[in-house]
């Protein structure tokens, strides 16, 4: 715990008091965080910014991303309620956030639906953000648990999750990739963004990984023959995985804003509300479905295929539509959006 | 966590020279020496940036059903993950 000075004397000549109070900083407040996890056994992996940091690549955001066991977010909730508790407990004071996210149930997070949390353990204390992801992004948990440690997620995993459309995520993805290549792991070949650490990776693979990752990454098949270059085609995928995270993103976020609308129209609306955690998480679990949050947004393979198609509609405008250049770019659907 | 992954094993390797030249060469060379640092001494320092600079919440924009900004959501550049 840090102590900050909350009140002290004007004046010189008198005595300095100071009335100190706990604090708890950003990653004390993971940490502690993490150990409740642990000793609750909901299965969680740091993700993220903060998993970043814990990779030795410096990124100075505050907020915790955890991805959830989808089948422990009953735990996670009961553990939430128990540490909001006054007297006998930790007396937290824990919010949904007001911005969109459905709540922290099984059902919608299967969906690829996000929570959004502000905790704050102490009076003193800034609030801390916390983000919880049932499927993260271009994953799947089952796949993000079976690949990673116990609480933190592969490097691999956080480079999958970091192909967004914010320019600040793709240098990560190539450090991260820098780092596992350094391992001579060849799946780092199914990230990493820049031409030279992709040639020295290329190397380190044998033949059978090159075919196995090429079926996954189309564009290395440029390493032995190339056709459109590989700076072009780097650039070109770049765009197709930031127009598709655009596509996935409006999808939830159009039917947050329909579901809200449906729920102000009720007279008694009210949202977010101060309530303790167990009564807000019982309004919005109850809202979401009373006024009919879907649960699955991007509408099955055949809503995914029409994110693609319209990101790669952008890949033409921009680069034309050079015959094979799609093909040699797009990665499988099931690759972007599992 | 397994000992492939815990950057807090003392028994994890040092990275190889290119990997904090590419961290130089991606984020600048200040966040490539704060990455050469023990483990601890990073996490001091992380302490005292985040004690001095209040970092942007990308999440933070309010729809204007909740009383936000009403464009914000639409045109809000970048999206979050």
């Amino acid at each position: 715990m840090a102590f900050i000075p909350l009140k002290q004397g004007r004046d010189a000549g008198t005595l300095v008091m100071f009335v100190v109070e706990p604090m708890t900083t950003p990653l004390q407040f993971y940490r502690l965080f993490r150990d409740l996890l642990r000793e609750q056994g909901v299965r969680a992996l740091l993700t993220s910014g903060m998993a970043c940091v814990e990779y030795g690549i410096q990124e100075t955001t505050k907020d915790t991303d955890w991805i959830i066991h989808p089948d422990d977010f009953e735990k996670l909730v009961s553990l939430l309620c128990r540490q909001e508790k006054g007297l006998s407990g930790a007396n937290w004071r824990i919010s949904y956030r007001g911005i969109f996210g459905a709540p922290l149930d099984r059902e919608y997070h299967l969906g690829g639906w996000t929570s959004h949390l502000i905790i704050q353990d102490v009076p003193s204390s800034e609030e801390q953000r916390l983000d919880f992801f049932g499927q993260p992004p271009r994953l799947t948990a089952e796949k993000a648990f079976a690949v990673s440690g116990d609480e933190l997620a592969d490097e691999l995993v956080v480079a999958q999750m970091k192909k967004t459309d914010r320019d600040k995520d793709w240098p990560m993805v190539e450090a991260l990739c820098d780092l596992v290549g350094s391992r001579k792991n060849a799946e780092a070949l199914l990230h990493a963004r820049s031409p030279d650490l992709l040639k020295a990776l290329w190397t380190t693979a044998s033949e059978d990984q090159r075919k196995t990752l090429m079926k996954r990454r189309p564009l290395l098949v440029e390493m032995d023959t190339p056709r459109f270059g590989l700076r072009k085609c780097l650039a070109a995928e770049r765009t197709l995985w930031e127009e598709v995270n655009k596509g996935r993103y409006r999808r939830f976020q159009h039917e947050w804003k329909q579901f809200i609308r449906r729920w102000r129209g009720q007279n008694d609306f009210a949202w977010p509300v101060s309530a303790s955690f167990d009564r807000q998480h019982d309004l919005v679990c109850g809202a979401v479905r009373q006024h009919e949050l879907p649960l699955e947004p991007l509408g099955g393979a055949e809503g995914r295929m029409k994110i693609v198609e319209n990101a790669q509609s952008v890949i033409v405008e921009i680069y034309g539509d050079d015959v094979g250049l799609l093909e040699t770019i797009t990665p499988p659907l099931e690759e972007m959006l599992p | 966590m397994n000992a492939k992954n815990d950057p807090m094993n003392e028994s994890h390797p040092e990275h190889p020279e290119e990997f904090y030249e590419k961290l130089a060469e991606l984020f600048g060379q200040e966040k490539a020496d704060w990455a050469r640092l023990p483990y601890e001494e990073r996490m001091k320092e992380l302490e005292r940036l985040h004690a001095a600079f209040n970092t942007p919440d990308d999440l933070s924009y309010w729809p204007p059903e909740l009383g936000g900004d009403a464009d914000a959501v639409e045109r809000s550049e970048p999206f979050p993950k």
